[in-house]
């Protein structure tokens, strides 16, 4: 019984060796992979959960894959474990949005590096996006100029290392618009009962949000207006406007106020951040060391889940956008740009956290 | 709206979905009866199914499994005074002394009754007032929520028991421990002690089953008794009758309190965790006499239970509505349903109404099941409290250890849960009440979160003079007035040393004000550096908290003196305390618990656990080495059927248990360390 199956898994192997589809791999068969999402119910959960469904028919092997929160400190909870805790044998792995400012600013209680860690799938989301309440300005806000005309805004936001911050906040200092920044919000709900509530004034978001949640219940209504997004960057690094969204982009609203393109330190970090996030989106990084097979197998499961027709037609109802998958090759691309960051670029960064957190 | 209504109440009897609730009350009804489990874990576990399952179903089940477990969590509540989840910590107060007087039926009678009642009345009363819903969201800013967390703050006056000023100390001290981890303005990890374990916070499972689960088991393990203090046969006027004809009696308390309970749910990040708690301080204030409060009282049973299903309902109108969810269940109900492709919005109350009206539905049917399978169960449940409290002690400690260790899957929610177990003894034995502590722990979370919020949005106090804001500042004057009238009032009859807070022990006492006092020192100079809003908020309840326990001090050195003068000499008196409090036994249990500990790190929990189960038996009820065994043996069925092959616990990487999964060859069922 027992040379069957080592023959079962020699034949297994050695059929990837061929590089034919792993049509018998064994390694997941009968085990359960554990998804480690560092937040609480909505957003990154949603997406894991809804993808979870999915991933046990592509993982080879076909696992049971089920989704656990292990909600704190910004994801670093769920990380460190994946870093410092859990096994490396793929059966536990993270699922999160990638926290590049938190590695740049060298964030406390961070105890981890991302370039440490095996890089299994991305997926790219849909381009973040600034909105405002229309009433900001007499007659109405149309466009993100008209923000000048405001006195007293304030941005609603989560902390300063959260992704729709950042990408929110360093748009709008771009461009020049006056505002206090509100933290400490913990969900899309928050925000938007307080933006609806006329408490604060505007906000960042995911496109997930805006089309699933903010645009059927507020901006359909007319109490905000979606100002500008940001523009999407492909893997050579060239940007261009989101097609989905109908409203302009961040480098169109750039142009028309300032009549050039972007350019400076304060462009050239967040070029930076883009190049190494793609503005953002999920990471599914596996412990360092994780057993190779398990890698392979799991690299595959994603693959073909993020890019299965059937997933992608289903994925736009249950949370909102439909995600691009990152293939390996650009993902870990991206890590090394990481890791090697100009050290100008990494204390820019650290200073604009820094200065944050002072307020 | 009326079609809606009706082609709702016809979805939720068609079949498969009514067969789906009769199947999630079953479930909710069990988790929501174990402490340390509840919906939130019962989500996790049922929402892979629901993916391969049609709307209407997949919500009915999730929803029914949710809505039960606040009736459900009445019985550990009631028999144990460990709270079955979080939404029943204020029933224990009155219910678990009901249920030492043999009085256990009585309490369930009324709380089942209750809590059916505020479920039905908590869906109908949103049905009715959706209009309404939105309004009052928006009308509650930063501002309000902060000021309502103050006003739960003031309820601690009715928590105190004898000592109002242990009872602020106490209070102050929770919300301090709420500010542990990172702050949410600034990502820096506070009071951590440098270790992952409290990165993000203090995780709540641990502390309440510490403080309030092992406190009670101590009593039956040192004392040798059952639950209910006075034998069967002696016990009087307990049955299940007795109590549905108090909830008769006491009907428009539980109106008020299911109307208070179903829009307190509505306000975002308050939810079920303090209704029951305000509900209970309703019942002590509305009531002229207030004496029995706290040993027995049954209007103490039926507030908070007729309040906390009606949040249930409460809650969900704006999840669904406008994608507002009141607290953490419901968030994660939300997202369930919304992979199901259900839309949040304003269609949820015109064009998908009768969707809306089928949860509603839903929420209906399975209050009035729960309740009806529970009323028939409870006289067979509430038998536990007359069994020998050695048998109940292992199983109980069993639940509280996993569901402690569901809080942050670490070797620190069982640290957790033996500090705060050693803590929440000496409070109990020396008139420290317990439940300010948990109060201040949920409160001062939302508080903190609230106040930034307001500090930054209104430039400082620029909020103090908003209309609803000074509402609930005259509310918190009133509270405090009725409060301190109620205090004075009942010292005028006599000290009373039964009930939680009233134990008088100074010598025991000055082992909880000691550590304190050294906390209220630390507190603030660990946060000295930190940036203003995330230092703000701890500092200012460390330094009442340290002007609190000085006086307690104070007053306490007196009391000692006393005693030592009474006893004629220190060491009399203290061997006449530690007599009283049964110090030398609690010693005796806590080096058990800690034994298990030490062990687990060695052969991990799935074994730890059930040797601990075997011996206590053996040790502390003399039991047979048959019984004890296969007590064990089903406590290690439990472990490795629910909780590794059900729930997929993260277990904690013990020596033995990792050697095997290095060693074993593959297919070796390594899932059985």
């Amino acid at each position: 019984m027992k040379t069957k199956t080592f023959t079962a898994i020699a034949l297994g192997v050695a059929a990837v060796a061929l590089s034919a589809p792993p049509a018998q791999a064994q390694y997941f068969k009968g085990e359960t992979v554990k998804l480690i999402v560092g937040f609480g119910p909505g957003g990154t959960d949603t997406i894991a959960r809804f993808l979870s469904q999915h991933l046990e028919k592509h993982i080879p092997g076909n696992p049971k894959v089920i989704v656990q929160n292990m909600p704190g400190a910004a994801t670093m909870k769920a990380m460190n474990f994946i870093t410092h805790k859990a096994r490396p044998d793929g059966k536990t792995i993270g699922f999160n949005p990638f926290q590049v400012a938190a590695q740049l600013a060298g964030q406390p209680g961070m105890r981890f590096k991302y370039q440490d860690l095996i890089y299994i799938a991305g997926l790219q989301g849909g381009p973040g996006m600034v909105l405002a309440r229309h009433d900001l300005a007499p007659g109405g806000v149309k466009s993100a100029s008209d923000l000048f005309k405001a006195k007293g805004l304030k941005y609603a936001g989560r902390n300063p290392i959260h992704g729709s911050d950042v990408n929110a906040m360093i748009t709008l200092d771009l461009l020049g618009v006056k505002y206090d920044y509100v933290s400490g919000f913990r969900n899309v709900p928050s925000i938007k009962t307080s933006i609806q509530a006329a408490e604060t004034h505007f906000t960042g978001f995911s496109m997930g949000s805006w089309f699933k949640n903010l645009k059927p219940t507020m901006a359909d209504k007319g109490i905000i207006v979606g100002l500008y997004h940001l523009d999407v960057m492909d893997t050579k690094g060239n940007f261009s406007p989101d097609p989905r969204y109908k409203i302009p982009s961040f480098q169109q609203v750039y142009k028309k106020v300032h009549g050039k393109a972007p350019s400076g330190p304060t462009w050239d970090a967040f070029k930076f951040y883009t190049s190494v996030t793609f503005g953002g989106g999920m990471r599914i990084f596996a412990p360092p060391k994780t057993n190779a097979e398990a890698v392979r197998d799991l690299r595959i499961g994603f693959k073909n889940a993020a890019t299965d027709p059937e997933v992608l037609k289903r994925m736009g109802d249950a949370i909102g956008q439909v995600m691009k998958y990152i293939p390996v090759d650009a993902g870990e691309k991206q890590l090394k740009e990481l890791a090697n960051v100009d050290p100008k670029i990494a204390k820019f960064w650290k200073d604009r956290i820094a200065s944050f957190q002072k307020q | 709206m009326f079609d809606a209504f009706l082609q709702g109440f016809t979805l939720v009897f068609q079949w498969p979905t009514i067969g789906v609730i009769v199947l999630g009350v079953a479930i909710g009804a069990w988790l929501g009866a174990v402490p340390g489990l509840g919906g939130i874990i019962g989500l996790s576990i049922l929402i892979p199914f629901t993916f391969e399952m049609d709307p209407v179903p997949a919500f009915a089940l999730l929803l029914a499994m949710v809505s039960v477990t606040a009736t459900s969590d009445t019985i550990a509540s009631v028999l144990l005074g460990v709270p079955g989840t979080a939404a029943s910590q204020a029933t224990i107060l009155d219910g678990h002394p009901l249920a030492m007087k043999g009085e256990a039926s009585r309490a369930f009678g009324a709380a089942f009754t209750v809590s059916a009642f505020g479920g039905v009345f908590g869906a109908f009363i949103l049905a009715v007032s959706i209009p309404l819903v939105l309004p009052i969201i928006l009308a509650f800013n930063a501002p309000e929520i902060f000021m309502l967390g103050v006003l739960g703050l003031s309820m601690v006056g009715s928590l105190t028991g004898g000592s109002v000023l242990k009872g602020l100390a106490i209070g102050c001290f929770g919300v301090v421990l709420s500010t542990v981890g990172t702050g949410d303005t600034v990502p820096i990890p506070r009071f951590n002690l440098g270790t992952d374990y409290l990165i993000d916070s203090l995780p709540f499972l641990p502390v309440v089953l510490g403080i309030f689960a092992i406190p009670e088991l101590m009593e039956l393990a040192l004392k040798d008794t059952s639950i209910s203090r006075v034998p069967k046969d002696q016990a009087k006027g307990g049955g299940i009758l007795r109590g549905i004809k108090d909830a008769w009696v006491h009907k428009w308390l539980a109106v008020r309190c299911a109307a208070l309970g179903s829009y307190i749910g509505i306000l975002p990040g308050l939810g079920a965790a303090i209704v029951d708690w305000l509900a209970y301080g309703h019942a002590v204030q509305s009531a002229k006499d207030r004496s029995r409060f706290g040993q027995g009282d049954i209007r103490g049973v039926i507030g908070p239970e007729a309040a906390n299903n009606a949040t249930q309902g409460g809650a969900l109108i704006p999840a669904v509505a406008f994608g507002i969810p009141g607290g953490v269940g419901v968030a994660i109900l939300l997202s369930a349903l919304m992979i199901q492709g259900l839309r949040p919005g304003p269609e949820m109350l015109t064009k998908d109404a009768h969707v809306t009206f089928s949860m509603v539905w839903t929420i209906v049917v399975a209050n009035l099941l729960v309740a009806g399978v529970l009323m028939f169960w409870s006289r067979q449940v509430a038998r536990v409290a007359f069994l020998p409290g050695h048998l109940i002690v292992p199983g109980v400690l069993f639940f509280v250890f996993m569901g402690s260790w569901l809080g942050g899957a670490s070797l620190g929610d069982w640290v957790s849960v033996i500090f705060f177990g050693i803590l929440g003894y000496l409070m109990k034995r020396s008139g420290w009440s317990r439940p300010p502590l948990v109060l201040g722990l949920i409160l001062g979370d939302i508080m903190e979160n609230k106040f930034n919020i307001a500090w930054r949005v209104h430039d400082g106090w620029g909020w103090l003079d908003r209309p609803i804001v000074l509402i609930i500042i005259a509310l918190i004057v009133l509270t405090i007035y009725l409060s301190a009238r109620g205090i004075i009032s009942t010292r005028r009859q006599g000290a009373i040393e039964q009930g939680e807070g009233r134990e008088r022990n100074p010598l025991v006492s000055l082992m909880v004000t000691a550590p304190l006092l050294a906390f209220f020192v630390w507190a603030p100079i660990e946060s000295a550096e930190w940036p203003r809003s995330i230092r703000q908020f701890p500092a200012t309840f460390a330094l009442p908290g340290l002007a609190f326990v000085l006086l307690i001090v104070i007053s306490e050195m007196r009391a000692v003196r006393g005693a030592v003068i009474e006893h004629a000499g220190l060491g009399a008196a203290w061997r006449e305390a530690r007599e009283k409090a049964l110090l030398k036994r609690g010693v005796m249990f806590f080096a058990y618990l800690i034994a298990m500990v030490l062990a687990m790190l060695v052969i991990g929990q799935k074994l730890a656990l059930p040797i601990f189960m075997y011996l206590y038996l053996r040790r502390w009820g003399e039991y047979s080495r048959r019984l004890s065994g296969a007590y064990a043996l089903a406590g290690y069925a439990v472990l490795v059927v629910f909780y590794e092959h059900t729930l997929h616990l993260f277990w904690f990487q013990a020596l033995l248990p990792e050697w095997v999964i290095e060693v074993a060859p593959k297919g070796f069922p390594t899932w059985l360390f």
